[in-house]
């Protein structure tokens, strides 16, 4: 049924289906799986071997396998076969006292969730404290953590959500994430109802061409240059090309500044660099952008001017009614424009 | 053009919705265990993702975690290049510390205070002088075999006092400073290890130290020993993450990158929480803080003595190449040595800028940072100075 290497190597078989349909089927060899097993210490919650197993699998087709869809993209293109050692160096890597720890809640087992309400329970829920604030935060834990006790059962078969943790990561950063991904798909939602709400406005908004969406605001203003709107235009397109070629890690850093409005110290954590790193390459990249920018309104077919160079930047500062999101992604229609600062 | 970009962004592609990676993905990323392909390869998709960056930004923000130890090796093949570049010098000899931080969970319903021991290495504990405005210290002196965890909600600043305990050690050496932070009572119950401490006054400080837990992690939390290490000053700030974002460069120090050494030092430094440096020895620590303060511990921390300090501007950390040479750097280009281990001097210094780090070899070579990243090397014992 399964193409599995005899020395435990990762197959991929078409003809086989794992568990969530997936392509791939693996088991880990028993030494393997003994080894880690103890590693785990999963003997701590007199795991069944065969369930903790399980869970070495899953975790090793979910890093490995060629499913692609609701979980994405596979991180690269399937190879027919991946080496023991491969595999094994990968399930070495795991956090595998969490993933016990996991394996054994999902199971239902007393002792473990014992120890899960003790040691995680508050971090999960000080966590949704500090993501969502005291209000809503009760029930953003309140709800994740009756779907790691598997309240939904499906087909009579307990389903926690601690089926979805790999141990790729700890325990508590992956509560935190899966915390923060739900608080974020609920803020988006709520984004995009809003903004049907105003739909009206936005939309007879959009109905204005934004050129003189811009020429109205500049008249508001009082600068009667009829230029403007162009020049905004102009520098607008030109940043949003250059933007785009920025390298991913230099635009992420820009996004993470002025997006996500995060401090040198948390960017620098989330791109492994030091504070002076990040301030110094954000300078380096405004600079680059700023040149890049220059260059390109001078160049052709634009050809302005340095006093129109000038015009341009300054009306920017005035006033950007321009929603500069496409720059950092590819080009989605954009609500509207923003006005004033 | 600064305008211009703060306009931007927002709800990015959404198309991207489709392809993002799921939370244990992404807390992998956080947690730096992908490797160096798989994280450019998922960067590459965040740099245009508002969704993922949502996320992201959520758990750089709300990071209970103060700095991360890790004990480098520890794990094979799937650590990159680009997180031991992070991490990895922590490992070499001079870099071995280990903090315990002991949390403690306000009085009424927990008649222990539960310890949350850190790390085998490294202890960070990043406290910024400059932003707490009292010079927080907690003196700890204990070693952990295991690293631990802490978790800490908030800032709320339950008064606790820093207990450690010293038990077997793995790697050795120094007992650098930790400031504790207060945890609310129920993060407390978060904490794995259960220690016995005194009762904290109001005006404790603590700051957070967090260690990496290693694949034992879950075993490690449990262990906890306490010895009560009195906790000096008072810290009014919190995790580390928020800390460093009040706090001016200094509370990061920073090697360079291209310089293994360099780094493993700053890495130190950054690590070694309010301007603390710890000699080779190890039974001598200097610690360093506002108005020129200087002090000095042969007890590994234990007692502390305060020096005459030639300056009255705040310090921010120091680099002590041996018992009896120190240097210390500090606000507005400052730059002191002593060579005696007890008579300091002030320098001449290349710059009028903040340093934020100093790296010293022995009396005549230095390399201090200042806080916009300029560095200067010094060959002559401060005499001269040159760019880098």
């Amino acid at each position: 049924m399964s193409a599995v290497g005899k020395s435990g190597s990762l197959v991929p078989n078409p003809e086989a289906s794992g568990r969530d349909g997936l392509e791939v089927v693996w088991a880990p060899p028993a030494k393997l799986a003994e080894r880690l097993y103890a590693r785990a210490h999963a003997e701590k919650w007199q795991l069944d071997a065969a369930a903790f197993a399980e869970a070495l699998r899953r975790s090793a087709e979910h890093q490995f396998s060629r499913c692609e869809g609701a979980r994405g993209e596979p991180f690269r293109p399937p190879q027919r076969t991946r080496g023991p050692a491969e595999v094994e160096s990968y399930l070495d890597s795991l956090h595998l006292e969490d993933l016990a720890l996991a394996c054994a809640c999902a199971q239902g087992n007393e002792v473990a969730w014992e120890h899960f309400v003790r040691e995680f329970r508050p971090v999960l829920y000080a966590a949704a404290r500090a993501i969502a604030g005291e209000s809503a935060a009760r029930e953003l834990a309140d709800s994740l953590y009756a779907d790691l006790f598997g309240l939904s059962e499906a087909e009579g078969e307990r389903k926690s959500l601690f089926r979805y943790f790999h141990g790729r990561s700890k325990l508590s950063t992956w509560l935190r994430a899966v915390l923060a991904q739900r608080y974020v798909d609920v803020l988006r939602a709520a984004r995009r109802t809003e903004s049907l709400d105003e739909y009206e406005t936005t939309e007879d908004r959009k109905k204005q061409p934004r050129t003189s969406r811009l020429e109205t605001a500049s008249r508001s203003i009082g600068t009667p240059d009829p230029e403007r709107g162009r020049y905004l235009a102009l520098l607008q397109a030109t940043l949003t090309t250059a933007l785009a070629a920025l390298e991913p890690r230099d635009r992420l850093r820009l996004s993470y500044y002025y997006v996500q409005d995060l401090t040198l110290a948390q960017i620098g954590r989330l791109l492994g660099e030091h504070e002076a790193t990040v301030s110094r390459k954000l300078e380096r990249t405004r600079r680059a952008l700023r040149k890049e920018v220059e260059s390109a309104l001078a160049g052709d077919p634009h050809r302005l001017s340095e006093a129109q160079l000038q015009l341009c930047f300054q009306y920017a500062r005035e006033e950007w009614p321009f929603d500069l999101t496409q720059a950092l992604s590819a080009g989605t229609n954009s609500p509207g424009g923003e006005e004033g600062k | 053009m600064d305008k211009a970009l703060r306009r931007s962004m927002s709800e990015s592609l959404d198309a991207a919705g489709k392809t993002c990676p799921d939370p244990s993905l992404l807390a992998a990323y956080f947690d730096r265990e992908l490797s160096s392909k798989e994280a450019a390869h998922w960067e590459a998709h965040f740099s245009v993702c508002a969704r993922c960056q949502e996320q992201l930004a959520i758990l750089a923000r709300t990071e209970p975690a103060v700095a991360e130890a890790r004990v480098a090796g520890e794990r094979a093949g799937w650590r990159q290049v680009w997180r031991l570049r992070w991490l990895a010098p922590l490992a070499t000899a001079a870099a071995a510390v280990t903090l315990w931080v002991v949390i403690r969970p306000e009085p009424p319903t927990i008649p222990a205070a539960p310890a949350t021991v850190a790390s085998r290495q490294v202890a960070p504990a990043t406290e910024p002088p400059a932003a707490a405005k009292p010079a927080a210290e907690a003196d700890t002196v204990a070693k952990v075999p295991k690293a631990e965890r802490a978790n800490l909600a908030d800032k709320r600043s339950v008064p606790e006092k820093a207990a450690a305990a010293p038990t077997t050690v793995q790697q050795v050496t120094r007992a650098p400073q930790v400031e504790i932070a207060s945890a609310e009572k129920k993060d407390a119950e978060s904490l794995a290890a259960q220690a016995p401490a005194d009762a904290a006054s109001r005006d404790r400080a603590q700051a957070v130290v967090l260690a990496e837990a290693a694949q034992d992690e879950m075993k490690a939390q449990r262990r906890a020993d306490a010895a009560a290490a009195p906790a000096e000053g008072t810290r009014s700030k919190m995790a580390a993450a928020e800390l460093q974002k009040a706090a001016p460069p200094a509370a990061t120090e920073k090697g360079r990158e291209s310089r293994p050494q360099a780094e493993a030092v700053g890495m130190m430094a950054l690590r070694a929480p309010q301007g603390v440096a710890v000699s080779p020895e190890g039974n001598v620590v200097w610690r360093f803080g506002p108005k020129g303060l200087i002090e000095k511990s042969t007890d590994a921390g234990k007692t502390w003595n305060r020096q005459k300090s030639p300056v009255t501007v705040d310090l921010v950390t120091g680099s002590p190449p041996s018992e009896k040479v120190c240097w210390a750097v500090g606000a507005s280009g400052t730059v002191l040595r002593t060579t005696d281990g007890e008579l300091w001097e002030k320098l001449a210094s290349p710059t009028t800028e903040n340093l934020i780090f100093v790296t010293a070899r022995d009396a005549l070579n230095a390399s201090i940072t200042s806080n916009s990243g300029k560095t200067f090397v010094t060959t002559d014992g401060g005499k001269t100075w040159r760019e880098k």
